[in-house]
């Protein structure tokens, strides 16, 4: 077998090895990029991100023009629509995705390779193509960023036919008139609010009394509410399944451990997802890999082996494709001895579910933990006008400020545009900046951004009175 | 010595098939009613038990053939079942459609003359085996397991059809045609008229789509996923049926396909591992 040798292998072109690669080529080093699907991109650009965004656009603009006719007319989709149908463009939206994304590669003259990556030592790895052909390669330094999958526990029924899992989900031909989802996470949170707002009935089954539970409660409980507010939707918390199983004839049947029994057309496992670790054989690399599965790393994305590094999915938590970004250029930036960037702190959390939420820095909890208090102030949308020309009345936006009710120190939204208005929050944070700089500034008018100002009177407000003893 | 020249389609072949399509002038087979209810009812939130097999009481034979899959012991029954009802509940709706479909293309209307054979051999066996097979592939690969199902099922029918235009057309213009070439005109122009036949059922676009580039898909910048899955399908299928003393390996399937599939050599040979079975189960239903 021909051996060939490489400064940087990246082995995984999603969010964190795409970054990894071009960071490492950037600097002048001889890169090779394995994945092994055919395209570019990893499971965001054909199973994740892109396809469920383009979902949600048509939800929310479904939502939307429901929510200007109040109720003047109805707007239904009809029982045999097709998924494909309600992902217009998507095919050209990855395409040209998937494009960019090697036209970038192309650019920094970054080898590809199609095939499965594992390690034959430390310093070896062997990939094989779906042809069967193997390949030996040796390089200085290798980055894993091979991703994960949906987890699918062995008493879930997973048959890409009734039960799915979040990757096979958008497979599905017709629309279900109901969906059982289990899980309480980003993932299913967001396919939950996505296919309520499409007008299927929609019942969420976690083990925690709420989801997205990571999150500020007062984002979660504002999430519940609008999910339960459509039409057949419910939560259903602190809830285990005992057996799920097809009834051989239409419906998906879920036995809760409470005796109570939920039916679905369909069902969509959402229950987590492992790292892709399964082909790579880390032992043969002496790479130490954690008991949920995840390779372990330090804060530098070094794995137990110095010049093997891990980013994105594979590591676990955050697990977002921002994040990942982030992780694949830090890891090669320190594997090449360059400066570090900014701290991974001031990465804003995305969940597009409907309404959106966002978040960066503290939450109120977080900051009372580390300040021995917290300054918050909210501005509900309905108050903006931009809000209510938009019709997206349902949102909030909440700063969080140090004991003194001076210095910003983070910032939770809910609602449209959330995802795209944190950006300003991270900005200031990033800055060091006291909350006084959004009574300061001069917002456009009629925008959300005024929301800003809004919340930043309410924090100024508490610290005077607490300044004044009140 | 160089290599024969390749075989070319009679233009006269060309020139009416053409003709017919663009003038949506073939003779299609039509969907039973009962089968085409039984698709429209499945699509619809009203789907049950009782409703189906009420439509299915309106062709016997599709009936009859129900009820012997649902006692057969390939759909796991222990008790007789007696009633359609009970049938359909058996087999649980998604599969009934499927069993519809497949039923309806195992009648006459798809029968490959005798004279034929040597050409495309058992044209309805074959489809049933890679039905079955592209099923295990969408289920391998992720894709969607149902339209997998129909795609396999029904990439060849084409040519059953095709065939019947060719009777016609020798008929009318006392053309004789060598079987190398009639070979050559169902390998170019079948998928063509398969995809014409699921656009008049009204199947799925991606049913047609797959079946329509399932030849050329190697060409084309960004082809339907169903198109190589058919393709690896119905070679797993062919080789499953043509070589009983050997199973299938890995290593004779069309790298191209598997690649564009990403499926790799231990999930090949999974798929492999597989036919005995799936030729088994399309005998019982095709009997």
């Amino acid at each position: 077998m021909e051996s060939t040798h490489y400064d940087l292998i990246v082995i995984g072109s999603g969010p964190a090895g795409h970054k990894a690669a071009i960071q490492g080529a950037k600097e002048g080093k001889r890169v090779l990029l394995v994945e092994r699907a055919r395209a570019i991109g990893g499971e965001c650009v054909r199973h994740g991100t892109i396809p469920s965004k383009t979902l949600r656009q048509t939800a929310v603009q479904l939502s939307s023009i429901r929510e200007r006719l109040d109720g003047l007319s109805t707007v239904e989709l009809s029982d045999d629509v097709r998924v494909a149908s309600l992902m217009t463009r998507l095919r050209d939206v990855v395409r040209s995705h998937e494009d960019y994304l090697a036209r970038q590669l192309d650019r920094n003259d970054i080898d590809r390779m199609h095939g499965r990556a594992k390690f034959l030592s430390p310093d070896e790895v062997e990939v094989q193509s779906p042809r069967g052909e193997a390949k030996v390669l040796t390089a200085d330094a290798f980055v894993i960023a091979v991703g994960s999958r949906p987890r699918t526990p062995d008493d879930v029924p997973i048959d890409h036919e009734n039960c799915f899992d979040s990757d096979s989900w958008l497979s599905m031909n017709y629309m279900p008139t109901s969906l059982i989802v289990l899980g309480g996470g980003v993932i299913a949170c967001e396919y939950a609010s996505v296919f309520a707002t499409l007008g299927v009935e929609v019942t969420l089954i976690d083990k925690w009394p709420r989801p997205l539970g990571f999150l500020d409660e007062g984002l979660s409980a504002r999430f519940v509410s609008s999910f339960e507010a459509l039409p057949g939707c419910s939560f259903r918390g602190e809830r285990q399944y005992r057996n799920i199983e097809w009834d051989g004839v239409s419906k998906v049947r879920v036995e809760l451990d409470n005796g109570d029994v939920v039916e679905a057309d369909k069902l969509m496992c959402a229950l987590g997802r492992v790292a892709n670790v399964q082909y790579l054989d880390l032992d043969a690399a002496g790479v130490e890999v954690s008991n949920r599965g995840h390779v372990v790393v330090d804060e530098f994305g070094r794995t137990s082996v110095p010049h093997i590094y891990a980013a994105g999915d594979v590591i676990g938590p955050p697990a977002l494709a921002s994040a990942s970004m982030h992780q694949g250029r830090q890891a090669v930036r320190h594997a090449l001895g360059l400066p570090l960037g900014s701290s991974i702190d001031l990465i804003p959390a995305g969940i597009f579910t409907i309404p959106e939420i966002s978040t960066v820095g503290l939450t109120e909890a977080q900051a009372i933990e580390r300040f021995g208090g917290a300054v918050c102030g909210e501005a509900q949308f309905d108050e903006l006008a931009r809000a209510q020309i938009n019709g997206i009345s349902n949102g909030y936006l909440r700063l969080v400020a140090d004991a003194e009710g001076r210095k910003l120190v983070g910032a939770q939204i809910c609602g449209e545009g959330a995802t795209e208005l944190i950006h300003v929050a991270q900005m200031a944070l990033a800055g060091q900046m006291d909350v006084d700089v959004f009574i300061e500034s001069i917002f456009n008018f009629p925008t959300l951004s005024e929301a800003y100002r809004v919340a930043a009177i309410a924090v100024v407000k508490q610290r005077e009175a607490l300044l004044a003893g009140v | 010595m160089g290599n024969a020249p390749p075989v070319i389609v009679p233009q006269p072949i060309r020139t009416e098939v053409e003709r017919r399509l663009r003038d949506d002038d073939l003779d299609l087979p039509v969907l039973p009613k009962v089968a085409m209810d039984v698709l429209q009812l499945c699509r619809s939130a009203e789907a049950d038990a009782q409703k189906i097999s009420d439509i299915l009481h309106g062709d016997q034979s599709i009936a009859g053939n129900v009820m012997r899959i649902a006692n057969s012991p390939l759909s796991g029954a222990s008790v007789k079942i007696t009633s359609l009802q009970q049938a359909v509940s058996r087999l649980g709706i998604r599969h009934i459609v499927e069993l519809v479909v497949a039923i309806s293309t195992q009648g006459k209307m798809f029968e490959v003359p005798a004279k034929w054979q040597p050409v495309v051999g058992d044209v309805r066996h074959a489809s049933l085996v890679t039905a079955l097979c592209a099923k295990e592939v969408a289920r391998m690969g992720r894709a969607n397991v149902e339209t997998a199902f129909l795609q396999g099922l029904l990439h060849d029918m084409g040519k059953p059809i095709l065939l019947m235009l060719l009777d016609e057309l020798e008929e009318r213009t006392g053309a004789e045609w060598d079987l190398d070439e009639i070979s050559a005109s169902i390998e170019e122009l079948h998928a063509s008229i398969g995809a014409r036949l699921c656009e008049s059922w009204d199947l799925p676009e991606p049913i047609g789509a797959a079946i329509s580039h399932q030849n050329d898909w190697q060409g084309l910048d960004d082809p339907p996923q169903g198109a190589p899955l058919i393709s690896l399908a119905s070679q797993i299928a062919e080789i499953a049926l043509g070589d009983e003393e050997h199973a299938v390996s890995p290593d004779a399937l069309d790298g191209d396909a598997l690649e564009q599939l990403n499926l790799y050599p231990d999930e090949a040979a999974e798929l492999c591992g597989m036919t005995d079975h799936l030729v088994e189960v399309a005998a019982e239903l095709g009997s």
